[in-house]
């Protein structure tokens, strides 16, 4: 094991399954959940995007516009949210006309990522691999046009892009290559822009900024490996395979779901889920990992997303059981997770709340 | 998680497709092919499948490697008889894109000084990235022969929109113990990367390039 591992149970406060809800009976995965302080915003498998109220988890809005997967949303204040399709196109939602999208941006190639800068005025999205060419794609967000387009810098599916949280010119971008490119896009001149790369080895499944000043990347790839650089490329800490935290019946870790850094605290955390649905939040140290809490009850199968506030101590999740997770300080009046109890005279307020998904 | 292939039965299928290739004789290695069916596996909504796998013995040993090198690597490549460019090597090519490509055509994969990676992307641009041969970082406590090996034994698989995949995880000239515990550790490593494990796994063949397939599972 390339890591120690401890546990680490009085770092964060500890979260209870709340309440949870069907995002719809046909099993759909849920893919992404986002969440602002009026929405929870959560799309799934079957093209449609869903706008859950956060105290009761009753729908408040559907969207309706992809013809084929959404590949990422991003809730942006409390009116905006973007949604990137392999349909080709990005669509901007602002939820005071929520009947359709504002604004198309059409890149012609199935999306498999996207980010917003952080001034707002540019849109970066990177497509899926299709004959040769992988592009990473840049869009003005005041006129939906395509300012400039990559096509050197990855030669296989982009799969992660996140724009520096404060410069508004700075992204890195992430590929089934894997590579993890940090770029410098004043220009956009391709063979002038990356400032450094990082050279995984394998699939990238997700990178992104993290440290006081944005100065660290981390790096999640898709056989389960975790490892820390900095922004310049230089590896900080190699963990290699993180599914070897697992002990078995204590602890199940079969896969990332994605690493959050808190500003507040300047931590870092590695959330991993295990097939049978828990979640790990583990605390991520140079060549270490602290096992903080395991959420279990709320899922059954693998999680795709989650959207944890550290500051408030909500966690939103949401996995391919189709199912969408509260957790909080205090845990909900909650039906058994095996279910079933609604026919045979729960209290009629339970009722109510597992009949809510539509 | 038990494996649903023994040891055995894969040394059995490895010895019936040498012993094909004793048969009829090529006039390349043939290389060996771990083929791998899937099931209950929908690749538009689940996970991707998708990564690399370093084996225990080297599958494709032709593969050329060239050092990217400082002076301390430069030197170590010559004294191992590795081919290698130096910063001024790249520094010559001035950015020329058709030089940088004429370079990255030459060798199958580049390793790079930590020093030096950083500053590829000024020296040769995104060149090397379009061919999927960005250089690997080795610092001056790796051996050079033996980072260079490593590549050589490492093999990438990606399931795109179909649920069959096939990878090169050995050849003919390996022994038969050495093609088993390639087999072995790819075919356990994939298994252990779906959510079902071996449910998500429909079937399990070995070929060789120009041999009939073995079924193993």
């Amino acid at each position: 094991m390339a890591f120690q591992f401890s546990q680490a149970n009085d770092l964060l406060p500890q979260l209870h399954l709340n309440r949870s809800t069907l995002f719809s009976l046909d099993d759909s995965y849920i893919y992404d959940v986002n969440a602002n302080a009026s929405h929870v915003v959560v799309s799934a498998s079957n093209n449609q995007i869903k706008l859950y109220n956060p105290a009761t988890l009753s729908i408040a809005l559907t969207l309706d516009y992809h013809t084929e997967k959404i590949s990422k949303i991003l809730t942006h204040g409390e009116q905006m949210i973007f949604s990137a399709s392999m349909d080709g196109s990005i669509a901007r939602w602002d939820l005071r006309t929520p009947a359709s999208p504002v604004q198309i941006f059409q890149a012609h190639m199935p999306l498999c990522s996207f980010d917003i800068n952080s001034n707002e005025a540019m849109i970066a999205a990177g497509t899926e691999l299709v004959v040769s060419e992988a592009k990473l794609k840049f869009f003005d967000t005041r006129q939906t046009k395509q300012m400039a387009e990559f096509v050197e810098s990855h030669n296989d599916d982009i799969t992660h892009i996140q724009c520096h949280p404060t410069i508004p010119t700075q992204l890195i971008s992430a590929s089934t290559d894997g590579l993890v490119c940090n770029y410098s896009v004043e220009q956009f001149d391709e063979d002038e822009a990356i400032l450094s790369v990082i050279n995984s080895g394998s699939s990238v499944n997700r990178a992104g900024y993290f440290g006081p000043n944005s100065e660290y990347v981390y790096c999640l790839t898709h056989i389960e490996t975790l490892s820390l650089h900095s922004i310049e490329g230089d590896l900080i800490s190699d963990f290699q395979d993180i599914r070897k935290a697992t002990q078995p019946g204590l602890l199940e870790v079969d896969y990332a779901i994605d690493c959050q850094y808190d500003a507040a605290t300047q931590r870092l955390y590695l959330i991993a889920g295990s097939n049978s649905g828990d979640i790990n939040l583990m605390h991520v140290n140079v060549g270490q990992l602290q096992l903080c809490q395991t959420l279990k009850g709320g899922h059954t199968e693998v999680v795709r997303s989650v959207a944890w506030n550290p500051q408030t101590n909500v966690m939103y999740s949401g996995g391919e059981d189709s199912k969408l997770c509260t957790w909080t300080s205090t845990p909900g009046i909650i039906e058994p997770a095996s279910g079933n109890s609604v026919a045979r005279g729960v209290p009629s307020r339970m009722q109510a709340k597992r009949h809510s998904p539509y | 998680m038990s494996s649903k292939v023994s040891v055995s039965a894969v040394r059995e299928s490895v010895r019936a497709v040498l012993a094909q290739s004793e048969e009829k004789k090529r006039n390349f290695v043939e290389t060996i092919e771990l083929q791998i069916g899937l099931k209950n596996y929908d690749p538009q909504r689940d996970k991707r499948f998708s990564g690399t796998i370093k084996l225990p013995n080297v599958p494709r040993p032709k593969m050329s490697v060239c050092v990217l090198g400082d002076a301390f690597h430069c030197d170590q490549a010559k004294a191992a008889g590795m081919e290698f460019q130096s910063v001024e090597d790249l520094k010559k090519l001035n950015k020329n894109k058709k030089l940088i490509k004429k370079l990255a055509k030459k060798y199958d994969a580049f390793v790079a000084s930590e020093a030096l990676i950083k500053q590829i992307p000024r020296l040769l641009g995104p060149g090397l990235h379009k061919v999927g041969k960005f250089p690997t970082p080795v610092t001056h406590n790796d051996d050079l022969t033996a980072k260079a090996d490593e590549i050589r034994a490492t093999i990438k698989f990606q399931l795109k929109k179909v649920l069959c995949l096939g990878i090169a995880v050995a050849h003919v000239n390996m022994t038969e113990e050495q093609s088993v515990a390639n087999i072995m550790l790819a075919i356990n490593f994939l298994v252990s990367l779906l959510k079902k494990n071996w449910q998500n796994v429909k079937s399990l063949y070995i070929k060789s390039s120009m041999g009939k397939p073995e079924r193993l599972y």
